[in-house]
């Protein structure tokens, strides 16, 4: 995204607004794919016993997992 | 304005993997209590948990209602609302009962095809399964209905089964069939599985088999999938997916745990 402003105003361009927006957007689901992958999310199941996860590629596999552990725990 | 139209056809596409096909309706549909022994290190340990059994003219579905209504509705809550509130509300979706499926006589006659979910895999396979019932002259009662007595040896496990000839339908729970009326009560001579049939209705339903990316694989590697699965969850799912867990701590004490699979 900065790149893209930077290309733009060092050629003298106007970044569309749509551009910056599409930037941002991308940024933002790099930042939490990023976090998910990278940062440990402690999951306590209904039995109490806890786990860490780390590097689910979405949101949707971490849930997947942690309910997996959750049903097969107790 | 152009979002309005994508909107649609995005949930539409999720909603397709969703969907279940109809392969046939039935026309008696059986619910069997289950008791089980889940760890071989501790056989008086018992879960137990409903199954149904849902018999059609050319085919029939064994299955957890519990189970398919919470994972149907998983996959359709999954596409619109946040996984973090979904883990929050996971008794709504969690089910500790059998996640397999088993149609008997699909895709074609005397075929059986087991579909199951290990971790967030969809498996399926067919397989073509034969029960040698020795029948005997043993009479029981179960549900009102005089039964008859029939053994059997099957995948490493002897049964004892109690069948009808009141109703006369080659069925019964889980795998089993063959035997000259539906099958009322079963269980392995160790007592580690029993199937005994509580209600019988006269229904017309339809018979679903769910539409999910399934991964086709033979009955062998399936069942070794199954017990590396079930004997250590976490080693699994490290081992066989880009995730990592690690187990920090446990507040239930319990026996050393092997898995005890109903086919040896």
């Amino acid at each position: 995204m900065i790149y893209t402003i930077g290309y733009c105003i060092e050629n003298g361009l106007q970044p569309t607004k749509r551009i910056i927006m599409k930037k941002i957007f991308i940024a933002f689901m790099l930042m939490v794919t990023i976090s998910i992958s990278t940062y440990a999310v402690r999951v306590t199941t209904s039995c109490g016993t806890q786990y860490e996860v780390t590097g689910c590629s979405s949101v949707g596999e971490l849930g997947e997992v942690a309910m997996w552990l959750d049903s097969r725990d107790c | 304005m152009k979002n309005l139209y994508i909107l649609p056809i995005f949930i539409f596409v999720f909603s397709l993997s969703c969907k279940a096909q109809i392969i046939d309706s039935t026309y008696l549909s059986c619910e069997y209590q289950l008791k089980y022994s889940k760890n071989k290190n501790d056989i008086l340990d018992k879960r137990q948990t409903i199954m149904t059994l849902d018999i059609g003219n050319k085919s029939s579905k064994f299955y957890s209602e519990d189970y398919q209504k919470k994972d149907s509705m998983y996959c359709s809550d999954v596409n619109y609302i946040p996984a973090i509130e979904i883990f929050e509300n996971r008794s709504k979706y969690v089910s500790k009962a059998p996640t397999y499926s088993i149609f008997k006589n699909f895709p074609e006659p005397e075929v059986l095809t087991l579909c199951s979910k290990l971790v967030n895999v969809y498996y399926r396979y067919m397989e073509v399964s034969k029960f040698e019932w020795q029948l005997t002259q043993e009479k029981d009662t179960i549900l009102g209905y005089p039964c008859l007595k029939a053994t059997c040896e099957f995948s490493g496990r002897n049964y004892i089964a109690w069948f009808t000839t009141e109703i006369p339908i080659s069925e019964g729970p889980w795998k089993f069939h063959g035997t000259p009326g539906l099958i009322l009560s079963v269980a392995d001579t160790k007592n580690n599985f029993a199937f005994r049939c509580i209600t019988i209705n006269k229904t017309k339903k339809a018979i679903e088999i769910p539409e999910r990316n399934y991964v086709d694989c033979k009955k062998n590697k399936f069942i070794q999938l199954e017990n590396r699965c079930y004997q250590d969850p976490v080693k699994f799912i490290n081992t066989t997916s880009g995730v990592t867990v690690t187990r920090k701590s446990s507040s239930v004490k319990r026996s050393k745990f092997i898995y005890n699979p109903i086919e040896l």
